[in-house]
């Protein structure tokens, strides 16, 4: 039986062309880029063209675009820059910043580690539908909010966020009430490939991408900033100084070419992504007693179709995915779901107000351009099947 | 060079009328445990003597201390039975003390060669001379020594200061077969280790409930097998797939009553697989109470499909107990992993607490779970964890890719 892979939202299969024609520049060009001999310029140059073609592909003319090791990497440093601000001897002025609930660990977990050293944090709750209400976010800013952080596209429900009307909320409260505008961050690891990232300067301060989502290589990432920040990792001064360590060319490289790619096929992707959409949703809802988490329709502008969540009531999401598993389906369950406590369920679906035993029960697929309508069908089948066995 | 262990057995002594097979078992049991390194294993009334190479004596005293049956372990010096050659023995030993701190000592002669020319008395004191004119700074303490320096006279003399000490009890396999309920829970290995040291040679079964459970429950379970193993000697568990029975549980029309009809599928299907591996008795980790299913009337109703006795080490101990003796026995940190091996999708909101025993046992008769229950049995899977693999958990290894399979101690 031939593997079908639903799971394009946690990883992508790396394109195994762009992977090699990315090696071999990257052997030649072996310097330090940050070494002055004939050598690191050589290296340097490949570097810096990669950076600029990349800011191309990505429809961006302005700011910076930083490389880091990760997504998470780079949603971790304007997160950790507040560092700067914390004063521990004058607990009036902390620094406050608004994140959504539904955020990825990477901003979640890094929040929460931020608020233990004294961050205050108003944190947002999205809509029964998973989107976060842009008035919502305005309305907790104050004097002392230095940052807002929300991310692109959910990365279980697939919901996008109004980003735009969001930024353009907190520039007009902002001014309303006399403050200086907080920085603005978006984590658009979800983003890259499925909607056009151009207009996000427009509106944010800084996004974060990984090369890994769009079928390159694992551990690299990148930053873009709208103007430098005082970073707090430090160290050998490269990437302006905003994230040291020597530089990853073969993952520079390849990040920038799996960006050109996706960026010309982005609509034939969309036109492919909603074709399997429709047949899923459909699939769906012949299985008797599975739904939508949240519900949606075929086309629903509020998501991306390559991911989607789905409740199959009174039976537990990694039984399912252990279960077609076996029958090698991949499929996830969005985040692990923590085994030694009692039906609990998750944290992003919990923070749309989905009940336990529904979000407990929920899976996650995710689709990608190779992914073909009989794996829609593969997993419809074996999906039923199993439910229809396993149900409690 | 050669290490020398002076091995004291346990309540072997005790048992007149069987000690000469308990005595055996007990040989077997260290024959079997050390198989694949070079050593000579001698018996004398009332003591062991191993001597092994020295590369291998911190894998052998490991062994040893794990070893039901055995009261303590200690690296001897052996000689001949002349004063002299004892006394010089003696200070070896003390040598040893004083290089890792020792300030004070006392000797104690046991002699059971009544024709040694000293009595118990002035041989302690010789040594005890001897070792005081070559360490000077040392001093005799006879109530709270820092070491105490052992001579014993038997068919040789014998000369050691520290005894480790053994798990105690009787040899694993002197009183038969059982069969232990294990779970990746605190409490079954630890009712496993306790049944070992009472001479329960064991195996064991563990319910899996795939694709209800992971794959990751039952590797711990087996990695907790494997850890028992180490007092076991090595163990066979029955890995059996319930999940079929445990969905003809939940089809039928009392939710309730759930657990109480898994615990007593569960007793039918050891009782089954006892019976196969002739198994004298079924052992499991219960304590009085400890949790609502844990009662009298709860016990009694889950024991009922079985005809042989089970046996409940842990029922009158209390938790915190347990727990010491699961980190003693090196359980607990893998017990705590979270993987769980019941899935809570079966169990019932408002489970039973005071059933009645008469109507439940109706109940499970309806379920008419025999067929599934026997096939479940007849579809275990058969895993041998040998006393390699335990060793192997604690990160030691007899290494069978050497042809004189010498040890290598990859350290803990």
């Amino acid at each position: 039986m031939k593997d079908v892979y639903l799971d394009w939202a946690a990883t992508t299969p790396a394109d195994p062309e762009i992977l090699r024609s990315s090696l071999e520049p990257s052997l030649e060009a072996y310097a330090n880029p940050s070494s002055n001999h004939w050598l690191g310029r050589q290296a340097k140059q490949s570097l810096e063209e990669s950076r600029t073609s990349l800011m191309r592909a990505l429809g961006i003319s302005k700011g910076s675009l930083v490389f880091t090791g990760s997504g998470s990497e780079a949603d971790h440093i304007p997160l950790l820059a507040l560092l700067h601000r914390l004063k521990p001897l004058d607990i009036r002025r902390a620094p406050h910043v608004i994140v959504s609930t539904i955020e990825h660990s990477a901003i979640d977990c890094q929040i929460r580690a931020l608020q233990k050293l004294g961050v205050e944090v108003s944190w947002i709750n999205p809509d029964s539908q998973g989107h976060v209400d842009p008035d919502q976010v305005a309305a907790r800013l104050r004097k002392e909010t230095v940052l807002v952080t929300v991310m692109g596209v959910n990365n279980e429900t697939g919901a996008i966020q109004n980003i735009s009307a969001i930024g353009q909320r907190i520039k007009d409260t902002a001014q309303g009430i006399g403050m200086k505008k907080p920085w603005f961050h978006v984590d658009a690891v979800q983003m890259l490939g499925k909607l056009a990232m151009r207009e996000v300067p427009d509106y944010a301060d800084s996004f974060a991408i990984s090369a890994h989502k769009v079928r390159g290589p694992r551990g690299i990432g990148a930053l873009w900033l709208s103007r430098p920040l005082e970073a707090f990792a430090c160290g050998g001064g490269q990437e302006g100084g905003i994230r040291p360590g020597t530089e990853n060319l073969f993952g520079v490289l390849a990040f920038r070419h799996v960006v050109e790619k996706v960026s010309e096929s982005l609509e034939n992707h969309n036109v492919h992504a909603l074709m399997l959409e429709s047949r899923l949703i459909e699939g769906v809802s012949r299985i008797k007693g599975a739904l939508l988490v949240p519900q949606r329709r075929p086309r629903d502008a509020g998501y991306v179709p390559s991911i989607i969540s789905i409740a199959f009531p009174g039976l537990g999401g990694e039984i399912i995915v252990r279960a077609l598993s076996d029958r090698k389906i991949a499929v996830s369950t969005g985040s692990a779901c923590s085994s030694n406590r009692r039906r609990q369920g998750r944290r992003v679906l919990q923070a749309m107000g989905v009940p336990d035993d529904i979000s407990f029960s929920t899976i996650r697929l995710s689709t990608g351009p190779l992914t073909t309508p009989e794996d829609i069908d593969a997993f419809l089948e074996h999906a039923e099947d199993l439910y229809r066995k396993l149900k409690t | 060079m050669r290490t020398f262990f002076l091995i004291k057995p346990g309540e072997i002594e005790l048992k007149l009328g069987n000690k000469h097979e308990f005595t055996q078992r007990l040989k077997d049991q260290i024959h079997r445990r050390l198989k694949g390194l070079h050593f000579d294993l001698e018996e004398y009334p009332g003591r062991f003597f191993l001597s092994i190479e020295d590369k291998d004596s911190k894998l052998a005293l490991f062994v040893l201390q794990h070893c039901p049956g055995i009261n303590g372990v200690a690296r001897a010096i052996k000689t001949d039975k002349r004063v002299d050659s004892i006394v010089q023995a003696a200070i070896e030993c003390a040598e040893a003390e004083v290089t890792s701190g020792a300030g004070s000592f006392k000797v104690e002669t046991r002699r059971s060669d009544k024709s040694f020319p000293l009595d118990s008395y002035g041989m302690s004191v010789a040594a005890a001379d001897a070792v005081l004119e070559r360490f000077p700074a040392l001093s005799v303490d006879v109530h709270t020594p820092d070491f105490v320096l052992m001579i014993e006279i038997r068919e040789r003399a014998y000369i050691y200061s520290s005894t480790a000490p053994g798990p105690r009890g009787l040899p694993v396999g002197s009183q038969g077969k059982g069969l232990l309920l294990l779970s990746g829970g605190i409490d079954s290995p630890v009712a496993g280790y306790m049944m070992a040291r009472r001479g329960l040679a064991l195996e064991s079964v563990y319910f899996h409930t795939y694709p209800y459970t992971s794959l990751e429950a039952q590797r711990k379970v087996e990695r907790l097998a494997a850890r028992v193993a180490i007092w076991t000697g090595g163990m066979h568990m029955w890995a059996v797939p319930f999940t079929e029975v445990q969905q003809a549980i939940a089809r039928g029309p009392r939710e309730e009553a759930n657990t109480l009809m898994l615990r007593m599928a569960m007793m039918q299907a050891s009782e089954l697989i006892a019976r196969h591996i002739h198994s004298r008795a079924i052992v499991t980790g219960e304590s009085l109470g400890q949790v609502a299913s844990q009662t009298a009337e709860n016990m009694r109703l889950a024991q009922s499909p079985a005809s042989l006795p089970v046996f409940r080490p842990l029922i009158g101990i209390d938790k915190e107990e347990t727990i010491s003796l699961a980190r003693h026995i090196g359980t607990y940190d893998i017990s705590i992993l979270p993987y769980e091996d019941c899935c809570v999708l079966f169990s019932p909101k408002h489970p039973i607490l005071k059933p009645d025993f008469g109507e439940l046992l109706a109940y499970f008769e309806s379920l008419e779970l025999g067929n599934v229950i026997k096939t479940s049995v007849e579809n275990a899977e058969e895993k041998v964890l040998h006393f390699t693999d335990a060793l192997k958990e604690y990160g030691y290894q007899i290494d069978p890719g050497n042809h004189e399979q010498t040890l290598m101690d990859v350290g803990v």
